[in-house]
C-alpha cells in the first residue's frame, strides 16, 4: 500500500512539475549552454558510506564509488556500485546482513554554466538498483521466569530492486576535483523474502520493510582529464 | 518552480555543501527495546460467592514447579498474568486463600518475529489444562491464544470452603 502510494505520489509530483516546466518553458529562452562542459569520465567516492552508523540504527557501514560523464550537454549517465552491511548487537539480538549493490542512471543538470569553464551542477536523477546480499540472525534470546531460550537461524541469500530519485550538486573546488551531495527517495520494486525471519536489511536500499527509504550522501570526486568521447572518435 | 540563480554564486554554493556535511555528521544513539512477552492471563473467580458474600479478596501465590523463586508471592488479586514455558507442559503450584492445588497448562509454541531491533519472542496455543481440586472448583479456557496482547485466556473458578486442610 505505501508502495503504491509513494509511486502515486511521484507520478502527481512528476505530471505537476511537467506542466508547471512546460508553462516555464515557453516563457523562457531557450539554454545558451548547450555544451558539454565536462569532458572525460568523473569518478567519485561516497564519504558517506562508511559512517552511517551515526544516523542509522545499529552498524551500519560500507563503501560506494561512482562514475559519471556528459555524454550530451547536461545529461549524464551514472553508475554506482558499493557494499554495504548492518549489524545489530543487543542483549537480544546478533543480526547481520551485507552484500554488493549497484545502480544504474542518469542525472539532468538545470544549473546553468555561468562561462564555459563552470562545471557546477545542480541536478535530478533517476535510478534502477539492484543488489545481491545475504542475512543471518547468528543469535537470539528471550527471558523468561522459567529459563533464558534462544537460538539462530542459517544464512539467508536474497536479491533485491528499487528505483530512486535524486537531487543533488557537484561543485567544483579545485581544478577537476568536485564536492557533491545528494538526496534520495528511494521505491521498493520486490525482494526475494523468507517467512522466518523476514529479510530486515538491503545493502543499498535500507530497511527492506519500508517501501520507501529516504537516503543522503556526500561526495568527493574527481574528473579524470581525458576527453574520453574524443578519443573513441579518433578511434572511428 | 525553484529559482535556481539564487545559489549560482560559488560562495553561496561551497557554504551549502559544508552546511550538509555538518548535517551528516549529527549522531544519534542506539535503543534497543527487550522482544514483547506472551502471558497467560488468569482471571480468579468464586463459585460460591452468593453462600459466603463477605470473601471478596483472594489470595494467591504461584510457584512454578522446580523452581526456587515464585512468580507471585501472596498477593490479593482477581487477575494473574503467569509465563507459559517453551516446553509443551507447564506446572504451577497455586496456594489460593491458604489452600495448594496444581495446574499444568499443556500448550503449542511458536516462535513470532517482533523486529530486528527488538528480536523474537514465543506465543502459545493452550491445548489442554490439567489441575487438582482442592480449591479450584473448574477451569474455564476463554481464550486459547496467549500472545502478547494478554487478553483473558482462563478464568480459574474456586470455592469459599473454609474447612479445606492443606
Amino acid at each position: 500500500m505505501r508502495i503504491l502510494l509513494s509511486i502515486l505520489i511521484l507520478i502527481f509530483l512528476s505530471i505537476t512539475s511537467f506542466s508547471q516546466e512546460e508553462r516555464e518553458m515557453q516563457k523562457r529562452p531557450p539554454r545558451t549552454d548547450k555544451f558539454i562542459r565536462m569532458k572525460g569520465i568523473r569518478v567519485g567516492y561516497d564519504v558517506t558510506r562508511p559512517i552511517q552508523y551515526l544516523w542509522n540504527i545499529g552498524d551500519r557501514y560500507g563503501s560506494e564509488i561512482s562514475f559519471d560523464m556528459e555524454v550530451a550537454p547536461n545529461t549524464f549517465p551514472v553508475f554506482e556500485t558499493g557494499w554495504e552491511a548492518q549489524k545489530i548487537n543487543s542483549d537480544y539480538m546478533h543480526y547481520r546482513s551485507s552484500g554488493s549493490y549497484s545502480r544504474l542512471g542518469v542525472d539532468y543538470n538545470f544549473l546553468v554554466a555561468e562561462h564555459k569553464n563552470d562545471k557546477d551542477i545542480l541536478f535530478m536523477g533517476l535510478r534502477y538498483g539492484f543488489t545481491l546480499a545475504k542475512q543471518q540472525v547468528e543469535s537470539f534470546t528471550s527471558t523468561s521466569y522459567w529459563e533464558q531460550s534462544g537460538g539462530r537461524f542459517p544464512s539467508q541469500n536474497f536479491n533485491a530492486h528499487w528505483a530512486e530519485i535524486v537531487l543533488g550538486t557537484r561543485i567544483e573546488v579545485l581544478k577537476n576535483v568536485f564536492l557533491g551531495w545528494s538526496i534520495r527517495g528511494k521505491i521498493e520494486i520486490s525482494h526475494k523474502d523468507f517467512d522466518m525471519p523476514p529479510v530486515y536489511f538491503i545493502p543499498g536500499y535500507g530497511k527492506a520493510e519500508n517501501g520507501f527509504n529516504f537516503d543522503f550522501s556526500y561526495s568527493v570526486l574527481y574528473n579524470l582529464p581525458v576527453d574520453v568521447l574524443k578519443v573513441f572518435k579518433k578511434g572511428e | 518552480m525553484v529559482n535556481f540563480t539564487a545559489i549560482e554564486n560559488l560562495n553561496m554554493k561551497k557554504i551549502v555543501n559544508l552546511i550538509v556535511l555538518l548535517f551528516l555528521l549529527a549522531a544519534c544513539e542506539d535503543v534497543f527495546n527487550p522482544p514483547p512477552k506472551a502471558f497467560l492471563n488468569a482471571t480468579l473467580r468464586y463459585t460460591d460467592n452468593d453462600k459466603n458474600e463477605l470473601i471478596k479478596n483472594i489470595e494467591v501465590s504461584v510457584t512454578g514447579v522446580a523452581m526456587e523463586e515464585p512468580w507471585i508471592e501472596q498477593d490479593t488479586t482477581r487477575s494473574i498474568l503467569i509465563p507459559l514455558n517453551d516446553t509443551p507442559a507447564t506446572d504451577y503450584i497455586f496456594v489460593l486463600n491458604g489452600v495448594t492445588d496444581t495446574i499444568q497448562i499443556i500448550a503449542d509454541s511458536k516462535l513470532i518475529y517482533e523486529s530486528m531491533e527488538t528480536g523474537f519472542y514465543p506465543e502459545f496455543k493452550i491445548l489442554d489444562i490439567l489441575y487438582t481440586t482442592r480449591r479450584i472448583d473448574f477451569i474455564e479456557v476463554k481464550d486459547s491464544a496467549v500472545t502478547k496482547e494478554w487478553n483473558e485466556n482462563i478464568i480459574i473458578n474456586i470455592n469459599t470452603d473454609i474447612f479445606i486442610n492443606n
